[in-house]
């Protein structure tokens, strides 16, 4: 990725520049910038290279605003604690937090946990116009929306793209599968153990869920039924699951019961994966030759349909402003800040897909990466949909109810008695949750 | 002090109201411990009453709803359908027992080893005592990728005993005894310290009289050592087990419970209803029964050195 390392510099150059002229953007004055200054917020974050580039870039920020941010960051799941603990105790110390809302969006609409954030946008005096909403991408924003507001500002917009190994794929005379059953002939095709396994992919409890829902969803499946029940021991689910388990009981690794996302990135990073169905968001790392094996030497690829056509799965971590922060006015001068376009541009042209279109359609960032890799993240992301996590109340429940029933499928049991267990007890869970309607 | 001194002179000082003179001068004893009772009031015995009364709600955290009183109902469903309480249950008694016994096992006769002298005795015990000194995060991240079945070093060290691969923490059976191994691997050390500075302690005549009455290396150990420090062995393990019924990061950062639920112990099992789910009144009814758990191991222990005693 030599080619978006030196335009990532060349894009750093020309950004000094217009600083130096005094143009910044983000500073466009249509807005007062100062009007919360002498204000301290604090941001309770998951650690990560979103956190990395805020932190790295703040005091530009505070040198706008005059307020001060205490950025607090931990590993994902002391993260989820000390947030339930904060928001479950009403507690007036954070001010804004990162939130998953494909997994927790309703579970936290429902509980308050977010404040709605559609008043700052449509103020004029509290939003500038050079922020543009309209800029993103309209399947994303709308996935950011419960009971009518607008409850967070994505930092991200992941979906699951088909790497698969272009060199491998030419010395076999093979095709990049256009279906998931090609999919599966060319993992059969290719499956040499241990040197290269076929297709390798998320089989952890808590990880399954989300790689299964393409499989899910392909086959026509869906999470529950439209007179309300349990969809995941449909016929056409467990079809859906049979397929799942078939392929990687035959054609993965044998860790597959435990695989979460860095063991699928390490299996591709070491050449030992023909192909995988995972983060867009992992372009970059791939083509480091520092770090990847084989740079250079993979595609990208739609995802393929199944029997009841395309579908692509959404995912966005995303900035949510606290309800019971008394600094709200502050807390959005940061959310809207941190989702500029300059502050999110670095970042695209790292490979970290940001939501909004102008920066999918950047000349300098679609010349630089692999086109099959472009077509294919530019087709899904316009079409995505947030159906990774099952839209209820109880999203991170019913997750894991199911994420346990392909788990133990995959390590051998029986499907059908496992999906039927598993839709037995999410009836159970929805019954409790779910407002009654 | 003062006050009572300042008394026994005949009175240099007068209290305004000399009952409640003489009422602080009896209980002065009691103001000393104030600050440390009120402390422990607030970060101990509150939490965990409040602990207490939320297992009676059903409650997640809602700011628009109220927490719903459900009366024994969250107990009811702990012991009565939840499948989950069950599996936890049993994984946290497999997993505890077998790693505390082998820890008390290996812990007592390294200190045994180590407890005479020999050239590297320094080193040998620095080096035992490292996996105590780390962190237990960063030790299971390395533990995790050492078990990988596909590139973790373990599948090398099977190769070279000519022994099949193994899945180890990726399957259902393995997941546990290899948790357990690295426990042991972590936890030993403490027991062996515990149990050395007990037997550096021990008086040494007793040892100069079986010498003298002949008695073998074996019958010593037997006879003497053991029973002499067997309280401080039971005290180790009371530790041990403690902190093994509360075992927490190390699983969850290696197996996060799975695969499945076959490492989900009672711990895990209350973090995931409380902080995943988020169900805050099932998880304190969870966590009520696990601190009698706890209580009904140590109890069993505390009978066990009586009976010795």
């Amino acid at each position: 990725m030599r080619g978006i390392r030196r335009s990532t510099f060349l894009g750093l150059g020309l950004a000094s520049m217009m600083l130096a002229a005094g143009t910044n953007p983000a500073a466009a004055n249509d807005i007062n910038w100062r009007q919360a200054q002498g204000t301290e917020i604090r941001l309770l974050t998951l650690r990560a290279w979103f956190a990395d580039h805020w932190r790295a870039n703040l005091p530009e920020f505070e040198k706008l605003t005059g307020i001060k941010v205490v950025i607090e960051d931990y590993p994902e799941d002391p993260f989820r604690q000390k947030l339930a603990v904060e928001m479950a105790g009403k507690s007036k110390s954070v001010d804004v937090f990162t939130t998953g809302t494909m997994r927790e969006g309703r579970q936290f609409a429902n509980l308050g946990w977010y404040a709605d954030l559609t008043p700052f946008i449509n103020d004029a005096t509290l939003t500038a116009r050079s922020w543009d909403k309209d800029d993103f991408i309209a399947s994303v924003w709308q996935a950011h929306q419960f009971q009518g507001r607008q409850v967070a500002v994505p930092i991200q917009s992941n979906v699951q793209l088909l790497y698969y190994r272009k060199d491998l794929f030419d010395a076999a005379g093979l095709a990049p599968p256009r279906t998931l059953e090609e999919l599966e002939a060319a993992a059969k095709r290719l499956h040499n153990p241990p040197a290269v396994y076929g297709f390798v992919s998320r089989g952890r409890r808590t990880q399954a869920p989300y790689s299964w829902s393409h499989w899910l969803f392909a086959n026509g499946g869906s999470w529950i039924t439209p007179d309300g029940k349990p969809g995941i021991n449909s016929p056409a689910a467990i079809a859906a699951t049979e397929q799942y388990v078939r392929l990687l009981r035959s054609y993965s690794d044998p860790g597959i019961t435990d695989n979460g996302p860095a063991e699928v990135q390490t299996q591709f990073l070491q050449g030992r994966a023909a192909m995988i169905l995972d983060a867009v968001s992992w372009a970059g790392l791939f083509n480091d030759p520092a770090r990847s094996r084989v740079a250079g030497k993979w595609a990208g690829a739609l995802a393929p349909p199944g029997a009841a056509g395309a579908t692509y799965e959404l995912w966005a971590w995303s900035l949510a402003v606290s309800p019971f922060s008394d600094k709200q006015k502050a807390a959005w001068l940061f959310v809207q800040w941190a989702t500029s376009k300059e502050m999110q541009r670095p970042l695209h042209m790292r490979s970290f897909p940001m939501p909004r279109t102008s920066l999918w359609t950047d000349a300098e960032w679609k010349g630089a990466v692999e086109p099959g890799y472009y077509q294919a993240a530019m087709t899904q992301v316009q079409a995505a949909r947030p159906i990774g996590h099952p839209p209820f109340v109880a999203s991170p429940e019913i997750t894991d109810i199911v994420g346990i029933a392909i788990n133990n499928a995959l390590a051998g049991r029986d499907i059908k008695t496992e999906l039927d267990a598993a839709a037995r007890r999410m009836a159970e869970v929805l019954e409790r949750t779910e407002p009654k309607r | 002090m003062t006050a009572r001194a300042r008394h026994a002179q005949g009175g240099a000082w007068r209290s305004p109201a000399p009952g409640l003179g003489r009422w602080v001068d009896r209980h002065i004893s009691w103001f000393f411990i104030l600050p440390a009772g009120l402390f422990l009031a607030a970060v101990v015995v509150f939490p965990v009453l409040y602990t207490g009364v939320l297992s009676f709600y059903r409650w997640s955290g809602s700011a628009t709803a109220a927490a719903t009183w459900v009366g024994l109902s969250n107990y009811a469903d702990v012991f009565a359908i939840d499948p989950g309480f069950r599996n936890a249950l049993w994984v946290t008694a497999y997993f505890t027992g077998v790693s505390v016994l082998i820890e008390v096992i290996l812990g007592v006769g390294l200190a045994q080893m180590l407890n005479r002298e020999f050239i590297g005795k320094g080193l040998a015990r620095t080096l035992l005592i490292l996996p105590i000194a780390g962190t237990p995060v960063a030790f299971a991240l390395i533990w995790r990728n050492m078990y990988n079945p596909s590139y973790g070093i373990f599948l090398w060290f099977a190769e070279l005993l000519h022994l099949p691969p193994q899945r180890w923490i990726a399957d259902v059976v393995t997941v546990i005894p290899s948790l357990i191994l690295f426990d042991v691997w972590q936890w030993t050390p403490l027991i062996m310290l515990i149990t050395l500075a007990g037997l550096v302690s021990l008086p040494s005549d007793l040892y100069e009289a079986a010498q003298i009455d002949g008695a073998s290396p074996w019958q010593v150990f037997w006879r003497i050592t053991l029973p002499l420090v067997r309280p401080t062995i039971v005290a180790a393990a009371m530790l041990r087990l403690m902190d093994s019924l509360k075992t927490f990061d190390q699983i969850y950062v290696t197996t996060q419970g799975g695969p499945g639920i076959a490492s989900q112990t009672l711990n895990l099992y209350v973090f995931d209803q409380a902080f995943q789910y988020l169900n805050f009144g099932y998880a304190s009814a969870l966590l009520v029964v696990l601190f009698f758990v706890i209580l009904a191991g140590n109890l069993l222990l505390v009978t066990m050195r009586r009976g010795q005693a």
